[in-house]
């Protein structure tokens, strides 16, 4: 696999990982 | 005066100086944690956090200073020899345990912080927060532990289990010769320690050595191509997260986007905390991938100071109630400002010294 599209997966996989975390947190915090 | 500046920038002396509170001083939070529990006490339980979370950040700067120990004793090349009492497979079985026990003790740290924000937010902290930071914060106290335990065995000979059990085999046979078992004043001038210590290192051989699995995660990182620019990447996506945050929240307290009011800015911080999350471990990444571009890193030295300032900073918004007087239209008082503007100074010089590490000091 290229250099650009492995790290540009790994990336995107990360920050829509975080993303789902910071959603969850947020939920928790809804009345 | 000298002493005091010895002490403070060799970073050996530092870490037998930092080293000692992730294990005494977790502990004492630990029984401050379980009292408050007991009690129901929701004092008791934000200070046990807040000291959960400071001593987590005390963690990664006493892993940093750790391997900068390391490479006091070593130098710069692997291969050089080490003092004759210290094994250099009790100082790799040291950082392995602490490797664990510092992501254990940051993951305490994270949800410590998250349970004090909760504790503010908009609704009850929920149920699992504190179950989690109960068994979350019994498994760092235990791995913490065991690291200091083996960090005992770099420098005392004397309480190293294969080294005991040699010392114990001579004195057997000295025992065995004299008729007088026991003796133990005589020990060390029958059977030397650096006796045992040359018969364990002569016994090894170099297969069944230790293999240091910190080591083998750095050679990962090193290793492979596509490791070293992803982690950068998301280094850089981390850093976004925590400056945005940082900036949004402490501008509002110094003044400006007045119409909102604090209670909604402070829903922000969750983003900064993962953003942290996010570059500690890709930060503790590069850490391992080439400890001795950091360790001997003066700019490094002062990333991880301003890092410990940046926590108990944060720990000040989670603890203070003066903030929550912001209401929207309402400037916020004077402790708040200074701490605002603390933080925005504090997270620039963090970026600062990061951005600075080639520059400024070794790396790269």
């Amino acid at each position: 696999m290229p250099l650009w599209l492995a790290v540009c997966l790994i990336v995107s996989a990360a920050v829509v990982v975080t993303g789902l975390l910071a959603y969850l947190i947020d939920r928790s915090n809804h009345v | 005066m000298d002493t005091l500046r010895e002490i403070l920038t060799n970073t050996s002396h530092l870490h037998l100086l930092l080293n000692h509170i992730p294990t005494t001083a977790f502990l004492v939070a630990l029984v401050v944690f379980v009292v408050a529990l007991v009690n129901r006490s929701e004092t008791l339980t934000k200070t046990s956090l807040a000291l959960f979370f400071m001593i987590a950040a005390i963690a990664i700067a006493t892993y940093a200073s750790g391997s900068a120990a390391e490479a006091w004793l070593r130098g710069t090349s692997p291969t050089t020899e080490l003092p004759a009492n210290v094994l250099s497979d009790a100082i790799h079985e040291h950082e392995d345990a602490a490797l664990w026990g510092t992501m254990l003790m940051a993951l305490t740290g994270f949800f410590s912080w998250l349970a004090l924000w909760q504790g503010r937010s908009v609704r009850k902290r929920p149920s699992w927060t504190l179950p989690l930071i109960t068994v979350l914060s019994l498994l760092s106290f235990v791995a913490m532990s065991r690291t200091a335990y083996l960090g005992g065995h770099i420098d005392h000979v004397e309480i190293r289990p294969d080294v005991v059990a040699r010392h114990k085999a001579c004195l057997d046979l000295v025992d065995a010769e004299t008729k007088h078992p026991g003796s133990v004043s005589n020990a060390p001038a029958n059977c030397p320690w650096q006796t045992a210590v040359d018969e364990v290192v002569g016994s090894q051989a170099p297969e069944t050595a230790y293999k240091s699995q910190a080591r083998a995660l750095g050679d990962f990182v090193i290793g492979h191509t596509w490791m070293w620019p992803t982690l950068e990447t998301l280094h850089f996506v981390g850093l976004s997260l925590l400056f945005t945050a940082v900036l949004i929240v402490n501008l509002r307290l110094l003044g400006m986007m007045k119409v909102v009011p604090y209670s909604a800015v402070y829903q922000l911080l969750p983003i900064g905390m993962l953003g942290f999350a996010i570059n500690l471990v890709t930060g503790m990444l590069f850490f391992v991938g080439i400890p001795s571009q950091y360790n001997a890193n003066p700019v490094f030295y002062w990333k991880m100071v301003f890092v410990l300032l940046a926590g108990l900073n944060v720990t000040y918004f989670m603890l203070v109630d003066d903030t929550w007087t912001a209401t929207a239209g309402v400037a916020a008082p004077v402790g708040p400002r200074i701490a605002a503007a603390s933080a925005i100074f504090i997270w620039v010089a963090v970026l600062y010294c990061g951005h600075m590490l080639p520059f400024i000091g070794n790396a790269f």
